[in-house]
């Protein structure tokens, strides 16, 4: 079992934040083009969910992505598609996350329940502002 | 009201409050109407209900397991 502690941050790169949030830092690759990022942990949202620009960052196709997915709340109206992408997290052994790759460039970079919350553990420690991720190897 | 009685009113406005009365019009419009602007400021909403999507990559994962297994 590997386990790593992170705060909860206030600040991100392009805006503060009301209240202090479990953003995960990860690095995301895809044929050998990476990209750092903070993915927000929500353990309430079914799936993850990739933004279109930071997927086209890594140097995604969305013509080549065939699985049309459907989204709800405020994505249900932009197209989305299956992407898989490698994923690696501090030291822990890289992993392939399933996104909805999402046409909208507004959406949130999201941690779901498919598939990132069925492949780590979460303990949210909110009192204490840090969230603990486990990884069974 | 009509237009004619609000008309000098928002013409009587400062530029920045000019903006902000377009923002409102255009937003109790697109509510009327059910549009989505793409570019507003949205309040985040999760993927609560996505379970048709969650099902489709799950079933994709499973099959790359097994393709990776074979």
């Amino acid at each position: 079992m590997q386990s790593r502690k992170y705060p909860y941050l206030k600040e991100l790169a392009n805006k503060t934040l009301v209240e202090p949030m479990p953003y995960l830092p990860l690095t995301l690759e895809l044929n050998g083009i990476t990209k750092q990022v903070l993915g927000l942990l929500d353990s309430g949202s079914t799936v993850n969910v990739l933004p279109y620009k930071i997927g086209l960052e890594i140097g995604a196709n969305w013509e080549s992505q065939r699985v049309p997915l459907r989204l709800v709340g405020n994505l249900a109206h932009f197209e989305a598609r299956a992407l898989f992408v490698n994923a690696q997290i501090k030291d822990f052994s890289p992993v392939t996350l399933a996104f909805a790759w999402t046409k909208s460039e507004f959406a949130t970079f999201i941690l779901g329940q498919t598939n990132f919350f069925s492949l780590f553990d979460v303990c949210f420690l909110r009192q204490d502002s840090e969230f603990e991720i486990k990884f069974r190897i | 009201m009509t237009i004619t009685e609000v008309l000098p009113t928002l013409k009587a406005l400062n530029h920045k409050d000019k903006i902000r009365a377009i923002q409102f019009l255009a937003n109790e419009v697109a509510k009327e109407e059910d549009v989505f602007f793409e570019n507003q400021e949205h309040e985040f909403i999760s993927q609560t209900e996505a379970f048709e999507a969650s099902q489709i990559l799950q079933k994709l994962l499973d099959e790359q397991k097994a393709n990776a297994v074979t």
